[in-house]
């Protein structure tokens, strides 16, 4: 029999089982077919190998009715098995660490759960919701009031892997309201165990991708070029790395902010309250980069605009291109090298500011003021087209030039 | 052998096959069938097992264009092992007793 063949007759035989896990169940065997066929089995003998469909269906049924799992319509009993486990989900919420996985989906001839598939009755777009029991799980899919898709899901289950339907235009991951239970991107981890959620963004995928996450790292890498990427996290932290897109706006509350090898056509936002800022090797039309506390480091970038804002904490810019840049530090200090910018604006309320800029002094027209802090700039000179404002109101300011272009 | 023991040490041996690193269904089964008899059907609900027990994580990784799901131990599985080990110690001077006893006999 081909691999095919048995996977269709295996399915048809688990039509019992939430679809999900029946999916689940398919790429278990197609897997393991290919991985005997890697290792030299003909097909043929891959799928024999696998035994007998009878028998494995039955098994995994018996399986999935000692577990309460089965489609029929779930029993007073398995309803509070369930709160029960989402109770647990909801206490190890407390102590969580999760973590939030949006890559490059690029793969052949892999399982597939198309969102249309999860639930053939309903045609997303046009039901205000899909409710889906998965083991242990809800799964709802609704368009939101914009008739965009919102994705919010519970589980207490390790990984779940949800692919983007190409079609559509925006996907939203959100979580619920505590009082309703959840288990968006959190860990159960009395053991450090980590869970992880991936979304799989297929090749192609032009759509827009928002996501929030209470707590939880959230990981982001290989999207080949989105409209909108907008997402936020409370606690964890957030990576972004080898990421395409129009425009970005990534949020974090505490925890670091890391964006690197990146491309936004337009905007890239990075906003964070503590914890630090980093960019590297990244490029966008427009950059803004704020925080409260915590440092901003931005090395290796190119934009057109960049606007650079902290409370207290330190900048550091450093190889970075831009047609205006601008800095503002409130307490700490701000250092600057090899920015090459045609129109810079550096201001600090208490700290200093230092660096070297590319090019001779009378390649840039000067502006600077300090009232307590040396300065080794005179405070107007009219020169170059270059464009230097340095202002700091008790910090120093001391800046050479003449690095190479 | 009793179906609940046989599962029992299944599942530990599962769980002793992962302890040099994550690894994949397939590998899995070859590494486990000389000391138990495993199969592809036996193996799939005890991942299950393991996984929703927290026993176990696995994530999903490329191999060769297609997606391969990898398995590993988590701290609860590492201190399966140990209970189970632990626990065997006991089974076992039991049956150094039985076995003296019936020799002496």
């Amino acid at each position: 029999m081909s691999k095919k063949d048995f996977l269709k007759k295996l399915k048809g035989k688990l039509k019992a089982l939430p679809s999900f896990e029946r999916d689940r169940t398919i790429a278990y065997y197609d897997e393991l077919i290919e991985d005997r066929k890697e290792a030299g089995a003909t097909e043929e003998a891959a799928v024999y190998a696998m035994g007998d469909i009878d028998n494995i269906a039955a098994e995994i049924l018996s399986d999935a009715k000692e577990r309460g799992v089965l489609l029929e319509k779930s029993s007073g009993a398995g309803r509070t098995v369930l709160a029960v486990l989402l109770g647990i989900i909801l206490i190890c919420a407390l102590i969580v660490l999760g973590a939030l996985i949006i890559r490059k989906y690029a793969c052949s001839g892999s399982p597939k759960i198309e969102w249309s598939e999860v639930n053939e009755e309903y045609s997303l777009g046009s039901k205000e919701r899909i409710e889906i029991n998965m083991e242990n799980c809800d799964l709802f899919i609704k368009p939101s009031k914009d008739g965009d898709f919102h994705l919010t899901y519970y589980t207490n289950d390790d990984l779940v892997e949800f692919r983007v339907n190409e079609t559509a235009e925006c996907l939203s991951i959100e979580q619920r309201d505590v009082s309703e239970v959840y288990g968006i991107f959190f860990g159960c981890v009395p053991d450090r165990m980590k869970r992880t959620t991936i979304l799989l963004v297929p090749e192609g995928f032009d759509g827009s991708i928002v996501s929030e996450t209470a707590a939880g790292k959230t990981d982001i890498q290989g999207i080949e070029r989105v409209s909108t990427l907008e997402l936020s996290t409370t606690t964890g932290g957030m990576s972004v790395q080898d990421v395409k897109a129009v425009n970005a706006s990534f949020t974090v509350t505490t925890g670091g902010l890391v964006i690197h090898s990146s491309s936004f056509e337009n905007s890239l936002a990075a906003n964070g309250t503590t914890g630090s800022i980093r960019l590297y090797d990244t490029d966008a039309n427009d950059i803004t980069a704020q925080s409260t506390t915590g440092a901003i480091m931005l090395e290796e970038v190119d934009a057109g605009t960049v606007d650079v804002s902290l409370t207290t904490g330190g900048i550091d810019i450093k190889a970075v291109s831009a047609d205006r840049l601008k800095a503002h530090s409130t307490t700490g200090g701000i250092k600057l090298n090899m920015v090459n910018s045609n129109d810079i604006d550096i201001s600090a309320t208490t700290g200093s500011i230092k660096g070297q800029l590319p090019g001779p002094m009378s390649d840039y027209t000067i502006e600077s003021s300090t009232s307590t802090g040396g300065n080794n700039l005179p405070q107007t000179q009219i020169s170059g087209s270059r464009k230097l404002t340095v202002r700091t109101t008790t910090g120093s300011i001391k800046i050479t030039f003449g690095s190479d272009e | 052998m009793d179906v609940q023991l046989r599962r029992g040490l299944i599942e530990i041996c599962v769980l002793a096959a992962m302890l040099r690193g994550p690894t994949y269904g397939y590998k899995l089964i070859r590494d486990v069938e000389p000391y138990m008899e495993i199969s592809e059907s036996t193996l799939y609900p005890i991942l299950k097992r393991l996984e929703s027990g927290g026993c176990v994580i696995s994530r999903s990784a490329e191999h060769n264009g297609r997606l391969r799901k990898y398995y590993e131990i988590t701290q609860l599985g590492a201190a399966r092992i140990d209970e189970f080990l632990s626990d065997w110690q006991d089974i076992m001077k039991a049956y150094y007793y039985i076995e003296r006893e019936k020799n002496h006999v």
